[in-house]
């Protein structure tokens, strides 16, 4: 073919992706990265939970029970002479397994709920948008108590009932960018190129709701923490003796502990409000990194 | 060329139902396209000629479209009896589309080159990445990209506008189809690049001998390109000729109007408008639907819908009065300067 070549050859231009811009945006902003690091810290501290702590979470020791801070308990000792440190850093592998599985699972959920909703339409998705007002009209605390009390206290129920309260926000968002998405040349070309649903919503609608989803991920991760620990505190989450934050904030339900054992609700009470923290900075960076509207 | 049509749209109606009210955007529109012609089809905006061309793959979004009749026949098979999985093997198969705005047909997000690479393996499951690749690259050389391999990796905000809509046609024939759809693919170019961008259809036209439908207002890329043209206005066919016919001696009103109001350099002479504005196509005017324009309309034009008929040659016009088109109009051009 002798097609006219006018045009310069391609430009030798430094190119930024569109993730690695996203990144430097990322990066710009302090209290997201900040966020960022002490979370990696937390997490790498649950993950190497027993090295650092060097004592078994669940090993007792009657004769040194609510015993304060000293060398051989860095954060003191519980009701059952268990170490605080050592329980504290593997209830952080639960809560943080808990979280992102989880918000994981609501994100999932949320985005092929919400862009088979807009893609299709129709009773689709009437039949789905009205699940989610059900899910979000319901006081999701009262209904997860009674899903725990039915089908008895375990962490898979609890990161299923999170994840099952959680999807509408992701969903209603996911369903508002594909409706964005639907109108656009684009899709309308890959449709013309011989896309079927499954095909749009993996290739153009997905990529494109990944930005604004990351963000909602982020927020529910914070979520589910806080609602493990809320959940674990009632006693209708993680069972004892396995250890969570919340769990061990049970122990503190004394006037005498809270006034007297700091190290026994101190420790899982600032793991909970720092962890959501980092994660809640996480989102807030990611949210300005991924808008398309900052440069 | 007695052939068997490799396209025939019959009686298309679609109208859309809008907040204002039904828009009555293809009203009755019937056409056939023979294997490796060029047929333009011309029309002001709104007159149904993207309408129809959509509705060839079936990407009329219904609702708000409502398809009310008609069929749709390629090769004889009723494109809009088919299944979803043959319309999807269809479009981009034996079907390939050129969109108007290579801007916004391109995800912005996606590099040029994987967006090409996904209309090949959309129809070719088994295609391996590797492959897919130096197809892609083949084509954009094929279709005159520079570089084409760096600019395999590049996001079409890299590209300048006729390199993208290069990319648009890359992608089109990427299928070898026997049937292009270009809607409006130059309308959004600069006039230096449009001519590029025409003489690169033509040759993809003659390289893969797919007959091709050209949908534009812009007649100069009529009289470059096209075999036959088709005329619409108001959702309907006014007039069908061969393109050298039709500019030579136009048998509707409206055509009549369109040639003289385009600038002509072998011919001196007054730029001519058509007065009034396009109709409201909610409710359309009665009779001919061009009557309120038409410097020659008559009592019967308020009250008859000329169907389009037969004039031999292969030509069609919907005038009531297209035999004496000629009197009619040089009556109204010596009216309007005694005037």
């Amino acid at each position: 073919m002798s097609a006219i070549e006018l045009e310069a050859p391609a430009p030798e231009v430094a190119r930024r992706s569109p993730g690695r811009r996203a990144l430097r945006r990322f990066l710009r902003h302090r209290m997201a990265v900040a966020g960022a690091v002490v979370l990696l810290l937390i997490v790498l501290a649950a993950v190497f939970a027993g090295p650092i702590s060097g004592h078994d979470p669940n090993a007792t020791d009657l004769f040194a029970t609510r015993a304060a801070p000293s060398g051989g308990h860095w954060l003191g000792t519980d009701a059952t002479g268990r170490d605080v440190l050592a329980r504290l850093l593997y209830a952080g592998r639960v809560s943080l397994g808990v979280g992102i599985a989880a918000a994981l699972l609501a994100v999932v959920v949320g985005t092929i709920v919400g862009s088979l909703s807009g893609l299709l339409g129709g009773w689709v998705d009437q039949t789905a948008m009205r699940l989610a007002d059900v899910f979000m009209s319901f006081p999701s605390l009262v209904v997860m108590v009674v899903i725990a009390g039915v089908i008895g206290p375990s962490v898979t129920a609890m990161v299923i009932a999170i994840g099952l309260f959680q999807w509408p926000q992701c969903g209603r968002l996911v369903r508002g960018v594909t409706l964005a998405v639907r109108e656009q040349e684009y899709v309308q070309a890959a449709r013309a190129a011989g896309a079927g649903p499954l095909w749009l919503m993996r290739r153009h609608i997905v990529p494109a709701a990944l930005p604004p989803v990351s963000v909602v991920a982020t927020l529910a991760v914070a979520q589910a923490i806080g609602l493990e620990a809320t959940m674990s505190f009632l006693g209708l989450g993680v069972q004892p003796p396995a250890a969570s934050w919340g769990n061990m904030l049970t122990d503190a339900q004394s006037l005498t502990v809270i006034s007297n054992m700091p190290w026994l609700w101190l420790p899982p009470g600032l793991a909970v409000a720092v962890t959501v923290l980092a994660v809640n900075f996480i989102g807030d960076g990611l949210r300005d990194a991924v808008d398309p509207r900052r440069t | 060329m007695t052939d068997a049509p490799l396209l025939s749209i019959e009686n298309l109606v679609v109208d859309f139902d809008t907040d204002d009210g039904l828009v009555h955007a293809v009203d009755g529109v019937s056409l056939t396209v023979r294997a490796g012609e060029i047929v333009a089809v011309v029309g002001e905006s709104g007159s149904g000629k993207s309408v129809t061309a959509m509705s060839i793959l079936g990407l009329v979004r219904t609702p708000p479209g409502i398809i009310r009749e008609g069929r749709v026949l390629l090769r004889g098979e009723d494109l809009r009896a088919a299944s979803g999985e043959r319309l999807r093997e269809i479009r981009g198969g034996e079907v390939g589309m050129i969109f108007q705005d290579p801007m916004t047909a391109l995800n912005p997000v996606m590099t040029v080159g994987r967006q090409i690479a996904e209309a090949l393996r959309l129809h070719d499951h088994d295609l391996g990445a590797d492959e897919a690749r130096a197809r892609v690259v083949a084509l954009l050389r094929e279709v005159g990209v520079p570089d084409a391999d760096k600019r395999y990796g590049q996001y079409p905000h890299e590209f300048s506008g006729g390199m993208r809509q290069r990319a648009m046609i890359a992608m089109a024939i990427a299928n070898d189809p026997d049937l292009l759809i270009a809607d409006e693919p130059t309308t959004a170019l600069d006039v230096t690049i449009q001519a590029q961008v025409l003489d690169l259809l033509r040759t993809a036209q003659r390289d893969t001998g797919a007959a091709t439908i050209l949908i534009t207002h812009d007649l100069g890329v009529v009289a470059e390109l096209a075999d036959r043209v088709i005329v619409m206005y108001a959702g309907r066919i006014v007039e069908e000729a061969d393109v050298r016919a039709l500019f030579a001696r136009p048998r509707h009103p409206y055509t009549v109007g369109l040639l003289s109001s385009v600038p002509r350099a072998d011919l001196d002479g007054e730029l001519l408008s058509i007065p009034g504005s396009p109709p409201n196509m909610i409710d359309p005017p009665s009779g001919c639907a061009f009557h309120p324009r038409c410097p020659m309309a008559r009592e019967r034009c308020r009250t008859e819908r000329p169907e389009p008929y037969d004039l031999g040659d292969g030509r069609r016009s919907a005038c009531h009065y297209a035999d004496e088109l000629d009197e009619g109009l040089a009556l109204y051009a010596a009216g309007k300067e005694a005037g």
